[in-house]
């Protein structure tokens, strides 16, 4: 019999126009548009990652970034795994908006959520705004990921939610990655014990 | 029959909205109007058209002054031009792009208390294709702000807030197994409301849904936003109740609203909702907004009241309240000369002097001041809602018995 995946609820908080819904169009589809609808509300979609003998299903939230709509992101990060703070490298509002995210996330999040910060247009690097030592420096004083990526280009983007499945369970860290699946999955049907929701192995 | 409906038409245009040419507008709208006589009676039935007439090159002054000056509301807007329905051949074409961005820079000087909230680009997008002009748009966008939806709607969303607890009590009442199965699996109403309400269902359904479900909206009001939002999950309602995945229902949802083609339905169901009217709507608003206001403790918040502007108008008979209560809570423009004393010129044309408070207006060098009136004069007071029944709202706010408590 097929052991279900593990279900992971990812929550993609920033700015608006910093490429959040581009992030995650580009992990779950692989694809990339110009200009896509400005996301009101949320919106959902999942995918599921193979980690060689242990599959993982990302169920992402995608988040409206204009900031009177902090009041009604609540909903959607509770009860979430993980989230994914997402800033433009080229602009430097989008990162000082990161400290006012990850306040609200500390006051109406899950305690244990895993958070990485993602600095997104990275093909737009000869333009950055915000050096990385900066970004990074900032990552680890609240003690969160930080990975460079480009929606456009697909740079680091599977990586950051590798990052995430990596940081809540640590023997995954051995495996190596299994290669970029392009748009297909194999399903590997190997039994293994039965995970939480919070914690995946 | 096509004589009967010229004649309809031209009686609103004449009388505007009233009582008696209310219903055969109501079932005209049912059967999808002509396109010609959407658009006006879209503009008559909303106010927008008095609005216009009332202020004639407000428009074209406020976009003269203003629509070169980079505020944080302007940029805003020009990161969504782009990323309002882009797939949509209309919105490629950049002269229907800077239409957009002036409508809506424009109101954002009109309404510094909402400036621009995200959403309203798909409003005013939705409007532009149904063929209106920008100062037509820019009105009509002013009328659903101001006269159709609670006033911290786009300011503050506290509005929205409200509206989505509104919407989970009438689920509750109305589709209880529903309601039930998706608080189950951990769905609650705000989850998926947020888009019908702020967008009033554009970025929700296609674009000849839309504009059947708007027919009826600006007759009706807000009510009918709630009564297509449970038409849509009564539609649903077999499918949804199998799902058994909190992610899996909030997609279907989703997907599945796209894929609305036939308003025929969804609006018939709607229109046959008639144990919920306005009334019904303002109750419950007002009961949870108390409610929350017991709850919370965010007060970042600042209502309109307290940030524009806003006084209580006295009209001197009916026929004047009458029209008035149309306009009710507008926000107005005007000038003033010697800086605290200013002359009305919106209410009426005597020249009285005013004494207001100048202290939350912008742009005081030019003298231009921004205010929010509240039509509340004892002849005939009317409630939030403008476009329901008046009298009736009235009369039912004295009444304290109500279907749903």
């Amino acid at each position: 019999m097929q052991k279900a995946p593990t279900q992971v609820k990812v929550v993609l908080l920033g700015d608006s126009g910093v490429g959040k819904s581009s992030l995650v169009l580009r992990f779950v589809a692989d694809n990339f548009k110009n200009d896509a609808d400005a996301t009101i509300g949320a919106s959902y979609m999942g995918k599921i990652l193979q980690f060689n003998d242990k599959m993982i299903k990302f169920n992402i939230w995608d988040t409206a970034g204009q900031e009177r709509y902090h009041s009604l992101a609540k909903m959607y990060y509770r009860d979430a795994n993980a989230a994914i703070m997402v800033y433009d490298i080229t602009k430097r509002d989008s990162f000082e908006g990161l400290k006012r995210w990850h306040k609200e996330l500390q006051e109406f999040g899950p305690k244990d959520i895993v958070v990485t910060i993602a600095g997104n247009k990275e093909d737009l690097v000869e333009t950055e705004a915000v050096p990385q030592e900066e970004a990074k420096e900032y990552s680890k004083s609240i003690g969160a990921l930080y990975r460079k990526t480009s929606a456009k280009t697909n740079y680091g983007v599977e990586q950051v939610f590798r990052d995430i499945a990596t940081k809540m369970c640590p023997d995954l860290e051995a495996q190596a990655p299994a290669a970029r699946p392009s748009g297909t999955i194999s399903l590997q049907p190997k039994p293994t014990p039965a995970g939480g929701k919070k914690k995946c192995c | 029959m096509e004589r009967s409906k010229d004649q309809i038409i031209e009686d609103l245009n004449k009388h505007g909205l009233t009582k008696k040419n209310k219903p055969l507008i109501t079932n005209l709208m049912l059967n999808g109007p002509p396109h010609k006589d959407r658009k006006l009676i879209w503009l008559e039935t909303s106010g927008a058209r008095l609005q216009m007439k009332t202020n004639p090159n407000y428009y074209s002054a406020i976009v003269e002054d203003k629509l070169k000056i980079k505020t944080e509301f302007s940029q805003q807007i020009d990161r969504d031009l782009h990323r309002t329905f882009p797939a949509e051949s209309y919105f490629v074409e950049e002269k229907h792009l800077t239409s957009l961005r002036k409508i809506l820079v424009a109101y954002s000087w009109r309404n510094p208390t909402v400036g621009y909230c995200q959403g309203l680009n798909f409003l005013v997008g939705r409007l532009l294709t149904v063929g209106f002009s920008e100062e037509e748009c820019f009105w009509l966008l002013a009328q659903i702000i101001e006269a159709y939806l609670p006033n911290d709607y786009f300011s503050v969303m506290t509005g929205v807030i409200i509206d989505q607890q509104v919407f989970q009590v009438l689920l509750k009442n109305k589709l209880p197994k529903m309601a039930k199965h998706l608080s189950s699996i951990g769905i609650d109403a705000s989850l998926y409301t947020v888009h019908w309400l702020v967008c009033m269902f554009a970025y929700t359904f296609p674009k000849n849904v839309v504009m059947r479900i708007w027919d009826i909206f600006f007759i009706e009001g807000s009510v009918f936003l709630f009564k297509i939002g449970l038409s849509l999950m009564w539609i649903f309602r077999k499918e949804i109740t199998k799902i058994t995945d909190f992610n899996e229902a909030f997609r279907f949802l989703e997907f599945q609203s796209q894929n609305i083609a036939d308003p025929d339905i969804i609006l018939g169901l709607a229109i046959s909702m008639k144990s919920i009217n306005s009334k019904t709507i303002d109750k419950l608003r007002e009961k949870l907004r108390i409610q929350s206001q017991d709850e919370t403790t965010c007060n970042d918040s600042v209502s309109t009241e307290d940030s524009a502007k806003s006084y209580t108008e006295i009209c001197t008979d009916e026929s004047e309240c009458e029209l008035k209560s149309k306009q009710e809570c507008s926000y107005f423009t005007f000038r003033s000369t010697s800086g605290v004393s200013i002359i009305d010129e919106y209410i009426n044309d005597s020249n009285v002097p005013k004494v207001v408070d100048l202290a939350n207006t912008i742009d005081n060098d030019k003298n231009l001041v921004i205010g929010c009136k509240n039509h509340a004069c004892p002849i005939k007071q009317s409630s939030s809602v403008i476009r329901g029944d008046i009298e009736e709202a009235y009369n039912g706010l004295r009444n304290d018995q109500n279907e749903i408590s």
